[in-house]
């Protein structure tokens, strides 16, 4: 398994890494509206994976979760974060989290070829 | 693939077996030598210890922004967090010598580079990490000591314009003067330029003078500078471990420079949203020139012809294998060498031919025996006859040797095509050529000679020769498009490369040419590297967005942080996709009606349209379109928010059509607003007159002449084409049920992940417990990953930063910066 960077300059850039890589399939990206093509890709991957980490834990852990976000507790949902998401820290968080990313990594190029077609059989105007 | 080493750094190729490695492992070689040696003039020992090289690299980028800026204000901050983050960068590559797919190893020099590089870019304010990369562009006037040109110190010592004793003036380049002053071979020109400005505005500083810098420059001092031939300049750039020196340029060459640097800079940023590979691009166009043909325009010329001439050898060379081909072969199948060995020995065979033996047998070897059996003793009759039948015989190994040496003139003529293309000239040895039996010409080891290779096993191979990529294009089609191209060229038809498709032209062919990567491994790595300095600055730019913003409220209620991550989210997201921001609209909108637009640093608002330079039709076009916008009138299908730029831009309309074209307004509106001839006369004589604007403002706000309906329709049908184009990906790639609400991005149904992966990740997927102690956790990264789940895509660099900061109780990590001019 990939040893990845969870450290707070690491983790953004295993996503921008991680669509850059999958870019090398894609034909140049030089047409109008690649950009934003580049940019809504990097939310979908980013959002992609929250989805995917929460999906991943206890239901325990989730209803917890939702508790705080209800009550707008801004440490309590920190602390969650340590209980939960402390990819530095906890080995199993790290864990899931890699396998995650190990996953997306392999979906992705296709996906974005998907994506990357079907932006320009409707943008071509 | 060639697996030839970069010059400038460790060789990859040989250590990797992994494509995508072996590009990024280019790429990060790349990253080193442009942006970290030739933009940033960094001279890093990347291998010393890990403490020493953070330390090196902190000072050595710290003194440059310090000596190109005058100073930076909150030096101390700057100085504490850039040390610590380059050593962070070197930790996290300890142990970790891996990039790609996770199986493939790009060796640690290169690591080191690529995560030093991430990690100055991160810690660095993007405003003077612009200014560095695009104004403090180090010009290798004199390898290997690179040398500022942002700005630097002459000595004046003139008596006539040094009247109160000598001094010094330091020139400030970034200024855009000198950039679009007269060139600096028209000195009169120049110096008609200069003379009218203020020290300021020319961005001269006066060290030891009486001269004030709100002063007018004198004419003499213009005159002198204009015809300055060559000037010593002194290095201000000077750093840690670089040569104290100064060096011999003449400011005409700076200028020259300057200018083509502004005009690469223009043509690169020309309607493309990433600056850092414009930037990157730019530097490599002024390091390396014979690349500048790729963009196409005047220097594309050459690169054609060149290209040209390679398609027509390519298609020669191809010929003459066909030819070879069709040749026959000696039905003996003797070797060359063979051949040669038996016409040595034909005049000796021929000697051993004894008259009035009973009959004659010459062996010439290798198989052939001639028997002359006439049944007796050779009288001198018979004699003759003999010598018939073997000069016939011989006339026979003649024939067969000219065949031979039919094949080896056009074989010689093939291995003179190849080395030509291969520019080895010393590999001219046709034995070597011919024994050849793998896949490359240079390095043939001769033990591997095949007696038996057949012309036709031998043709093949030429023909599959990797590096001479005869195959696999229809040459002559391709010479019949270049020359084509030629005419067009000629005629004045191509149109030159700019923007994105100019940036990714540059750089990929940097790659091929410079780091030794074939065509298509060269679009992969440019391709990888402008995907990531996008994705990267996007992220980094709403890092110091939310960090202004967020900060002082991080530590409040959930409603302040929340609605601060909703707005900045908000924001940055119709910045990207809906197109409906005002700086974003109102660039549309001059990008619509045709108006040139700049990037110009020393102006706040870093866009600058041309509005003095457009014409009228313009002018009157892009006022009227934006008045629809604003009031989202028909044809307009959005709305232009009346902001304080926006309205900024407009009354830099008014006062454009006003100072340029009073006349031209006046004989559109004049009529319908009841303008007097008088009233005409007097505006025309001085339009800026309060009263005057006030009259042409209300002309502007009628209704615009009928022939220019069409004009606002196109030019809006333009701007909502880009507006409806932003949403239209963002759903196409996001789905149908993405918005944007407040908490962030709402994806609709389509994830990454098409499948549930708990499958794939069930080992751990539910497993994971509460963690025993949080205080062993990193509570900065922890709150990254908490305030990211909130807003996801590209705020999660922004929130990394901020949450870092935040829960450690650190200022905002924006450094305010000086200014020279």
């Amino acid at each position: 398994m990939t040893d990845f960077d969870f450290s707070p300059t690491g983790f953004p850039a295993i996503f921008t890494t991680m669509i850059a890589e999958a870019t090398m399939e894609l034909p140049p990206l030089t047409q109008e509206g690649d950009s934003e093509f580049l940019q809504a890709m990097q939310v979908l991957v980013t959002q992609t994976f929250w989805t995917e980490y929460f999906a991943g834990l206890s239901a325990e852990a989730n209803a917890e979760r939702e508790t705080i976000v209800a009550s707008q507790d801004v440490d309590a949902f920190i602390q969650w974060f340590a209980d939960y998401a402390d990819f530095e820290g906890n080995p199993e968080c790290r864990g899931l989290a890699q396998a995650i990313i190990e996953e997306m990594k392999i979906e992705l190029p296709a996906l974005m070829k998907e994506k990357y077609d079907a932006v320009h059989s409707t943008t071509v105007a | 693939m060639t697996n030839t080493p970069d010059a400038s750094a460790t060789p990859v190729g040989d250590l990797l077996d992994e494509p995508s490695a072996d590009i990024l492992g280019r790429t990060a070689n790349a990253t080193d030598e442009m942006l970290l040696q030739y933009q940033l003039g960094l001279n890093l020992d990347w291998m010393a210890d890990a403490a020493t090289l953070a330390a090196t690299a902190s000072q050595q980028i710290f003194q440059l922004i310090d000596t190109t800026r005058h100073g930076i204000a909150n030096a101390d901050e700057l100085r504490t967090s850039l040390e610590p983050s380059i050593n962070e960068a070197l930790r996290r590559v300890r142990g970790r010598l891996r990039i790609p797919n996770g199986s493939s190893v790009i060796p640690e020099r290169q690591m080191r580079a690529l995560e030093v590089s991430k990690a100055i870019f991160q810690s660095l304010d993007k405003k003077i990490f612009d200014d560095m990369t695009r104004h403090a562009t180090l010009h290798i006037v004199n390898p290997p000591n690179p040398f500022n040109l942002s700005q630097f110190e002459i000595l004046i010592d003139n008596v006539k314009v040094a009247a109160h004793g000598k001094f010094s003036i330091i020139i400030d380049t970034r200024n855009t003067f000198w950039v679009e002053a007269p060139p600096l071979n028209d000195p009169a020109a120049f110096a008609n330029a200069l003379k009218g400005m203020t020290l300021e505005q020319a961005g001269i500083r006066i060290v030891n003078s009486p001269l004030r810098h709100d002063e007018r420059i004198p004419a003499n001092m213009a005159y002198y500078l204009a015809t300055q031939s060559v000037v010593e300049m002194q290095r201000r750039d000077r750093l840690p471990g670089t040569p104290n020196n100064t060096q011999n340029i003449s400011l005409m060459d700076v200028q020259r420079m300057l200018r083509e640097q502004h005009q690469y800079n223009r043509i690169l940023r020309d309607g493309s949203d990433n600056s850092g590979s414009a930037a990157f691009a730019s530097s490599i166009l002024m390091r390396y020139k014979d690349i500048a043909s790729v963009l196409g325009g005047p220097g594309e010329k050459s690169e054609v012809s060149r290209k040209l001439e390679e398609a027509k050898s390519k298609r020669d060379i191809l010929a003459l294998i066909e030819k070879l081909g069709s040749l026959s072969w000696p039905s003996t199948k003797h070797t060359w060498a063979e051949n040669t060995d038996i016409v040595s020995k034909q005049a000796a065979e021929l000697g051993k031919i004894v008259i009035g033996a009973a009959g004659v047998r010459i062996d010439m070897g290798y198989g052939l025996i001639y028997d002359l059996n006439i049944g007796g003793v050779i009288d001198k009759n018979q004699a003759a006859i003999a010598v018939q039948w073997v000069q016939e015989q011989v006339r026979n190994a003649n024939a067969e040797i000219a065949e031979y040496q039919k094949t080896l003139g056009a074989l010689q003529s093939v291995a003179q095509k190849v080395m030509n293309i291969t520019h080895d000239a010393s590999k001219t040895d046709l034995t070597k050529m011919f024994t050849y039996t793998g896949d490359k010409i240079t390095g043939v080891d001769e033990t591997q000679f095949k007696p038996n290779i057949s012309i036709s096993t031998y043709l093949d191979e030429v023909r599959n020769l990797s590096d001479l990529n005869l195959l696999g294009a229809d040459h002559t089609q391709e010479i019949t498009k270049l020359e084509q191209q030629i005419k067009d060229i000629d005629a004045g038809k191509r149109t030159a490369l700019t923007g994105d498709a100019a940036q990714h032209a540059v750089i990929a062919k940097y790659f091929e040419q410079y780091h030794h990567c074939s065509p298509s491994e060269a679009q992969q790595a440019a391709q990888y590297l402008r995907s990531q300095m996008l994705l990267d600055r996007q992220t980094a730019t709403m890092t110091d967005q939310i960090a202004d913003e967020l900060v002082p409220e991080v530590r409040g209620r959930w409603r302040a942080v929340g609605d601060v991550i909703a707005n900045t989210f908000k924001q940055g997201t119709l910045n990207i996709f809906d197109g409906a921001t005002d700086r974003r609209m109102l660039a549309n909108i001059a990008l619509a009606c045709g108006i040139r637009q700049r990037y110009i640093p020393e102006r706040a608002a870093r866009d600058f349209r041309d509005w003095e330079g457009a014409t009228y039709p313009q002018l009157l076009t892009a006022y009227h379109t934006m008045q629809a916008f604003i009031e989202k009138k028909d044809p307009a299908k959005v709305r232009l928010p009346k902001t304080q730029r926006v309205i900024d831009e407009m009354k830099r309309i008014i006062a454009a059509i006003t100072g340029k074209h009073a006349s031209l307004l006046l004989r559109d509106f004049g009529a319908a607003q009841n303008i007097t001839g008088e009233q005409a006369e007097a505006i025309k004589k001085d339009p800026t007159k309060p009263e005057h604007m006030r009259m042409i403002l209300e002309m502007l706000q009628g209704d615009p002449p009928a022939g220019y309906a069409k004009r606002i329709q196109d030019a809006a049908k333009k701007v909502n084409g880009r507006h409806e184009r932003g949403w239209r990906i963002a759903k196409t790639v996001l789905g149908t049920g993405w918005k944007v609400g407040k908490g962030g991005a709402v994806l609709g149904s389509q994830y990454v992940i098409a499948k549930p992966t708990k499958a794939a990740y069930g080992a751990v997927a539910g497993g994971v417990k509460k963690t025993a102690n949080t205080a062993k956790g990193n509570k900065g990264t922890l709150a990254t990953f908490a305030l990211a789940s909130l807003a996801g895509g590209p705020l999660v660099g922004g929130l990394a930063a901020l949450a870092y900061k935040a829960v450690s109780g650190e200022k905002s990590k924006s450094t305010s910066y000086a200014t020279a001019a």
